[in-house]
């Protein structure tokens, strides 16, 4: 049983080592335009606030337009907008060329991963252990810390990376000893 | 009691965020409506199709081919409210309501013991941004949903050999009906019916006879293969072209097209569980599909659907007959999207708010079930603060709906348009003797067709319309290196008479007196020595800013 638990972690490990060697390689900055930006980057907030202007010029409205768009609502949609795009896997995992809601960067993860992740996420779950809740609470620290660019920095995904080439590796060796045991079992 | 007291308020909002100002808002007509509203009033009026073909089996419209029940429903509303908005919308009005209802008894048999999981599937599909809006537009995926749900019921009542009879054939109408409604549950229906007949020959289905299940779903089978019969009979036009959206290639030949498409059809059916798209924006292509401002679902659904979806995770077993139902369907549903765009595409995606209001449902479920192990204080604080947040979020759609909407619609619900027909009849009415050119060089904007606005909203005679559509129809089909479907606002309409109004292709007209109307961007070519102008039609009214149509007088 210690054997297992060592080799786990050896296996998990270069996993993860490895996959994140693979992430600073895919992420070398191919323009000179990927630089770190704060909040109100977002493309559609020009949109949003013209629409605001357009639609809210009756005097007697504005008052509650202002509570429902202003600095501190459109802030919070930002830090949403980029935790909803940190956690969009088409994105992190490059699964397709046609933007959606706006111009696609470099993806973090690469396609072949995707699957990966899918069934170790779903090994995961279906086996809960109380000390995954651990793997949780990075997933949502990473997940808070991507939300806090909304920008083309790929390097805010780094913890992320992390945290999904972590769970990858956790999940996958997990679904093997699963199978190996009912290899065995037959 | 209070918890079921709330459930039900929630519904009644949803209900009257349904019907509120129904009538004005959209406000005008969108491309697809105005068609369907043009044919509802020949079919009622002269049993025939814009082009006076008698009682058609599909719609040809300026844009595509429609299927038949939406519009032979509609025909019934015409002869009782005659030509308004709200009679081309009010299928889909009582489609979206009754929706509910349905969702929530198919959420009720599926999940027997879970006492409150109908209620709040109701109340999240009755404050759903989408389903309101869906249930505000003429658009026939509301009204095939609705065909979708009482299939589901009656699939597993025939499952459960409850008045097996009865419920086949309620299923095997509602199935064909929704097969006839749009074209999206023509791959829903079959495939998802074949999926689970594979399952249930390998497993059974709550200790059901298996015999039993087998036989009812190969009797399903049969009926929705039959159901296609006429399709292949009478509109092969039609089908060939919705099949065209299924086989196109979303770039590259032979294999690297395969792969190409493979990973167009991943993605996009990913993106239906996209948080930004569910929980933000929705679906951005355009304001027939939503406000762009926010999305399917109001944001503070997000936890619940992701404890819904864990819970799902968690939980499902090939034998355990809700959730497998539940997951095949959301699987399925999602493909008709998925396989014709590589973006979800709303009208496409109506029928995935069964299982994502399900979902999201078991989620909310799951949270309470794990707050009830917490003092009744965190209980009360906690649901004090979601309550707020609840509140606040209905009030924001409902300020984004009823004000903002009113104004970003208007390029593709164009008010000007409706007026301006209105304004005509008025014309027409009070001076029957007066000219009117009605001068129009191409349409006055891609989302248009200024023809039918008139003939709908102003009445005019179905005899002599159709003769001219037929001719324009003609043109539209000849036009060079463009599609027919596509010609309508590029090439310039032919001269037609309908009454006293003179169809003109260009924008002037110098012999002649009387009324002259012109799209907006022809305002600069309005000769203003010899010309009175009477009335000018803004887009955005209100403010008096792009000017759509406009209206002079010879003096």
């Amino acid at each position: 049983m210690k054997t297992t638990f060592k080799l786990s972690h050896l296996v998990i490990g270069l996993y993860v080592l490895s996959t994140i060697l693979l992430y600073f390689l895919m992420l070398t900055p191919k323009t000179p335009q990927q630089k770190p930006y704060l909040f109100f980057q977002d493309y559609s907030l020009t949109e949003r606030i013209h629409t605001v202007i357009i639609s809210d010029h009756n005097g007697n409205r504005s008052f509650i337009a202002r509570a429902f768009f202003n600095k501190a609502t459109f802030l919070i949609g930002n830090v949403f907008t980029s935790f909803y795009r940190a956690s969009d896997p088409v994105y992190i995992f490059g699964l397709s060329k046609q933007p959606y809601f706006d111009n696609y960067y470099p993806s973090p993860l690469p396609f072949w991963e995707f699957p990966l992740f899918v069934i170790a996420g779903i090994t995961l779950i279906r086996k809960w252990k109380k000390q995954q809740k651990y793997l949780l609470i990075m997933l949502s620290a990473s997940l808070l810390f991507a939300s806090l660019f909304l920008s083309n920095f790929t390097l805010k995904y780094f913890p992320l990376v992390v945290t999904i080439e972590l769970i990858t590796g956790i999940g996958i060796y997990s679904f093997l000893v699963s199978v190996k045991k009912l290899c065995l079992k037959k | 009691m209070l918890k079921k007291i709330i459930l039900i308020a929630l519904i009644c909002i949803g209900i009257i965020l349904r019907v509120y100002q129904f009538n004005s808002l959209p406000s005008g007509l969108f491309m697809d409506e105005v068609n369907m509203a043009v044919d509802t009033k020949t079919l009622a009026q002269n049993g025939t199709d814009q082009y006076g073909n008698r009682f058609p089996f599909t719609f040809e419209d300026v844009t595509d081919f429609k299927l038949p029940v939406y519009i032979y429903l509609s025909a019934i509303m015409y002869k009782i409210f005659g030509p308004h908005a709200f009679t081309i919308r009010l299928v889909a009005l009582l489609a979206s309501i009754g929706t509910i209802f349905s969702l929530g008894y198919l959420t009720k048999i599926l999940f027997a013991k879970k006492k409150f999981l109908p209620y709040l599937t109701m109340s999240i599909i009755a404050i759903s941004p989408f389903a309101v809006h869906f249930a505000r537009i003429a658009y026939e995926t509301t009204l095939a949903t609705f065909f979708l749900t009482i299939f589901l019921i009656s699939l597993i009542k025939v499952f459960r050999g409850q008045k097996k009879l009865f419920w086949f054939i309620l299923g095997s109408t509602m199935a064909i009906l929704s097969t006839y409604t749009y074209p999206g549950p023509r791959f829903t229906v079959p495939v998802f019916t074949f999926l689970l007949f594979v399952i249930s020959l390998f497993c059974g289905f709550e200790k059901q006879p298996k015999k039993q299940i087998i036989i009812s779903l190969i009797g399903f089978l049969i009926v929705i293969v039959l159901g296609f019969i006429p399709t292949l009979i009478f509109s092969s036009v039609a089908t060939s072209r919705s099949l065209k959206y299924l086989l196109e290639s979303t770039g590259g030949n032979g294999l690297s097209g395969i792969t190409t498409k493979i990973s167009s059809i991943v993605s996009s059916w990913l993106r239906l569980w996209n948080f930004e798209f569910l929980f933000d924006k929705g679906d951005i292509f355009g304001y027939r599909s939503g406000t762009k401002e926010i999305g399917i679902f109001l944001s503070i659904f997000i936890i619940p659907y992701i404890a819904g979806l864990f819970y799902f995770v968690k939980n499902f077993k090939i034998k355990n007959f809700s959730l497998l139902f539940l997951g095949l369907f959301a699987l399925v549903a999602g493909f008709p999207s998925a396989l014709t765009s590589d973006v979800p595409y709303a009208t496409r995606i109506v029928p995935m708010l069964i299982p994502l209001c399900i979902l999201i449902a078991l989620g909310i479920e799951q949270i309470s079930l794990f707050l009830s192990k917490y003092s009744k204080w965190v209980q009360i604080i906690i649901s004090f603060i979601i309550g707020v947040i609840l509140i606040y979020q209905i009030l924001l759609f409902s300020y984004i709906y009823f004000v903002h909407f009113r104004s970003t619609s208007q390029p593709e619900f164009p008010q000007a348009s409706v007026e301006v027909s209105q304004y005509i009849k008025s014309a027409l009415v009070k001076n029957p003797q007066k000219p009117i050119s009605f001068l129009n060089d191409t349409t006055c904007g891609p989302w248009t067709f200024d023809a039918l606005f008139l003939w709908y909203f102003a009445d005019l005679p179905n005899n002599q319309m159709i003769k001219w559509n037929n001719v324009y129809r003609t043109a539209r089909y000849n036009a060079k290196d463009m599609s027919p479907f596509d010609a309508y606002w590029r090439i310039a309409i032919p001269t037609g008479k309908v009454e006293n109004i003179t169809l003109f292709p260009g924008y002037r007209k110098d012999e002649g007196q009387g009324i002259f109307v012109r799209c907006g961007f022809h305002l600069a070519n309005t000769d203003t020595k010899k010309e009175k102008i009477d009335k000018i039609f803004y887009l955005h009214e209100d403010i008096q800013t792009d000017p759509f149509y406009i209206v002079s007088e010879t003096r």
